[in-house]
């Protein structure tokens, strides 16, 4: 009996705290605004406004910032960067995993997300599309998010702006590597050997310069013209003489990988890496993962505007 | 009063506590989120005059969360409960015996292979994770009840096994991980510490027939676990086919473990302490141990996932850390007491 008369005065006593916070919220006022329907890329007709204004985004910080409409939430992880300093000042942390009353506490009018998962609830709050990350190259990323903001012109001029600068890199960096030289890009993380293709690291190098990645991924590009589909590939280090190029980029991804027993660490104290044509030449360059490895379109441009510096050093 | 009157009375007070304790602390993450709303106003919804808003946030946000932790939290408890009977053993649960690691590999290998590949509708990604945990879990499960056969499967070679295919699981689960790129690592490693973050009312239907039916099939075969938690000798000798029992049971346990495993993830220690808490409360007599393992196990879901949520906003902690946390304190206790 005793500790059912505690239990109740415990409750009353939580209920009491629980009351202490004060609902000041009044209930949105749903204009008759226009809308569109836009495909997304999971094949859902989905019906959005035609000028959105305040947007939630779990992954196109990014794109949506190049394309001028900051959003007013975004997942944890891609706030977390170095390299949006200011222009993402304002946007608040929806966490990661989403936090769904935090999406409705922004009371956004759309909601962009990457993952078909976090539709259902999400879309409970407002009209949400999904632009798959796989489903679309940088390019896609900044076109599809341009879609649904209405902007596709700023989408078009953005990358038109990107590929002029493209060439005025590869102008500058003539003659520096050859034309039929071979640039290679590894990343290590941990104890993990990696190369790439031309999502991600290799955007810069083989798409916007212009270079030559090794036959083996030369071919793996010719099978996935689009960009969508291969990312890298894990090597072993055995594998570096063979897929080693004239010259090699070389991203370290996280601290473990530079410490004893990491594999950067390993690649550089072995013979195997110090007899390669291109260490040997001092060909290799070594890269950090901001901004190099976020592939979105700020990302990419700064990439871009490191590389040319890069690779004259 | 006689010692079995006696026995009934503590059960009928301890379910009652309980059943107020989950009660209060459902009350209380109903009300607790960042979207403040007042006691007087989660009543004033539940009655049918809310705001569209607060309707959403408790009816399809809180609500199904709440629920789902409760029917999580029964079916761990109840799966850890009867694997410890059949062990024999009071350490046993499903993480230890490498059935939440089999889920967690499946959903690893589904993400790794799949799911960049595979351009999904939206209805059909959200059971499909779930399936694929289900189905690593009885792979497991398999696994372990094929190596530990030796003419009958004993509780301590099953204990020993199971141990051993855990530990062979998070070893392929960890080389696969640290294949991925680092955002669908993180995505991973959300899953297999545990969480309820994707409630809605789709999982607690899909989760709600498995507790609902096995959890009263395990009641009814109370008296069963109660002979084989003795021992086998015993157990055979008082005309019970241990063998075929065992079997029957452990599909059960891991029918429980994988389908809750499957909507919450890889919540550890839950399977492993409810039922040594009803245990301390009631007793080792299944038909009032096993009602008692459900409360517990719901209460503590309940609560943690609560903290869990409500702690770091807007960031959500996994709820098996806090479960874990949680616990310890109550590992050394008995240490000590030891």
């Amino acid at each position: 009996m005793k500790q059912l008369k505690t239990l109740f005065i415990m409750v009353i006593f939580l209920l009491l705290i629980s009351a202490c916070g004060q609902d000041d919220q009044t209930s949105q006022a749903k204009g008759e605004s226009e809308t569109k329907i836009y495909t997304d890329t999971t094949g859902v007709e989905v019906e959005i406004p035609k000028n959105p204004e305040r947007i939630v985004t779990t992954q196109y910080l990014d794109a949506m910032i190049a394309l001028g409409h900051k959003p007013v939430g975004a997942a944890t992880h891609v706030l977390d960067n170095n390299y949006l300093k200011e222009k993402q000042e304002g946007v608040v942390d929806i966490g990661n995993p989403v936090n769904v009353e935090k999406v409705l506490e922004l009371e956004p009018d759309l909601i962009i997300t990457a993952n078909p998962e976090e539709v259902e609830q999400l879309s409970k709050i407002a009209p949400t599309v999904v632009i798959a990350f796989n489903a679309v190259d940088v390019y896609g990323q900044l076109t599809e998010v341009g879609k649904v903001l209405g902007k596709e012109d700023e989408a078009e001029a953005w990358i038109a702006d990107y590929k002029e600068k493209s060439e005025e890199a590869q102008e500058q960096l003539n003659g520096v590597i050859g034309e039929d030289e071979t640039v290679s890009i590894f990343m290590t993380y941990k104890n993990i050997l990696r190369v790439y293709g031309g999502r991600n690291i290799g955007h810069i190098f083989y798409r916007s310069l212009g270079l030559t990645p090794p036959p083996y991924i030369q071919e793996k590009i010719a099978d996935d013209p689009e960009f969508v589909e291969f990312n890298n590939e894990e090597i072993s280090m055995e594998k570096l003489p063979e897929l080693a190029g004239d010259h090699i980029i070389m991203l370290n991804y996280g601290p473990e990988t530079s410490e004893e027993g990491g594999m950067f660490n390993d690649i550089e104290n072995s013979t195997l890496w110090q007899n390669l044509d291109a260490v040997e030449a001092g060909n290799f360059h070594v890269i950090q993962q901001e901004p190099w490895f976020t592939y979105s379109p700020i990302a990419s441009k700064e990439s871009l505007e490191l590389s040319v510096d890069l690779l004259t050093k | 009063m006689t010692a079995k009157a006696k026995l009934r009375k503590k059960f009928i007070l301890s379910s009652i506590i309980l059943l107020i304790a989950i009660v209060c602390s459902s009350l209380l993450s109903l009300n607790l989120g960042i979207i403040t709303i007042s006691p007087l106003e989660v009543w004033q919804t539940i009655l049918g005059n809310g705001t569209e808003q607060q309707e959403l946030v408790l009816f399809q946000f809180r609500l199904p969360r709440i629920t789902l932790a409760i029917l999580i939290g029964i079916g761990l408890a109840v799966s850890g409960a009867v694997l410890q009977s059949i062990t024999q053993n009071d350490l046993a649960e499903p993480g230890i015996l490498g059935i939440n690691a089999g889920a967690g590999l499946a959903i690893v290998l589904f993400i790794f292979f799949f799911q960049n590949t595979m351009s999904m509708s939206e209805g059909l990604s959200i059971f499909i994770m779930p399936l694929f945990a289900l189905l690593g879990a009885f792979t497991a499960a398999i696994l372990i009840y094929i190596l530990s056969w030796k003419r009958g499967v004993s509780p301590i070679r099953l204990i020993l096994v199971g141990i051993g295919v855990n530990a062979g699981f998070n070893a392929i689960l960890i080389i696969f991980q640290l294949k991925m790129d680092p955002q669908d690592f993180r995505q991973v490693t959300v899953w297999l510490t545990g969480d309820i973050w994707n409630a809605n009312w789709s999982f607690v239907y899909a989760l709600a027939p498995w507790i609902i039916i096995l959890v009263p099939l395990v009641l009814l075969k109370a008296s069963t676990l109660n002979l084989m938690h003795l021992s086998d000798e015993v157990a055979s000798g008082l005309g019970s086919n241990v063998e075929v029992e065992r079997r029957i049971l452990l599909i059960f346990a891991v029918a429980l473990a994988g389908a809750s495993v499957a909507a919450g993830g890889g919540i550890a220690f839950l399977g492993l302490v409810a039922p040594h808490i009803a245990r301390r409360m009631i007793g080792p007599l299944h038909q009032y141990m096993i009602p008692l393992t459900t409360l517990i196990g719901a209460f503590i879901l309940i609560t943690a996932d609560m903290i869990a949520n409500n702690l770091l906003s807007p960031t959500a902690l996994p709820v098996g850390v806090i479960i874990a946390i949680l616990s310890t304190p109550y590992f050394i206790y008995l240490l000590m007491k030891a």
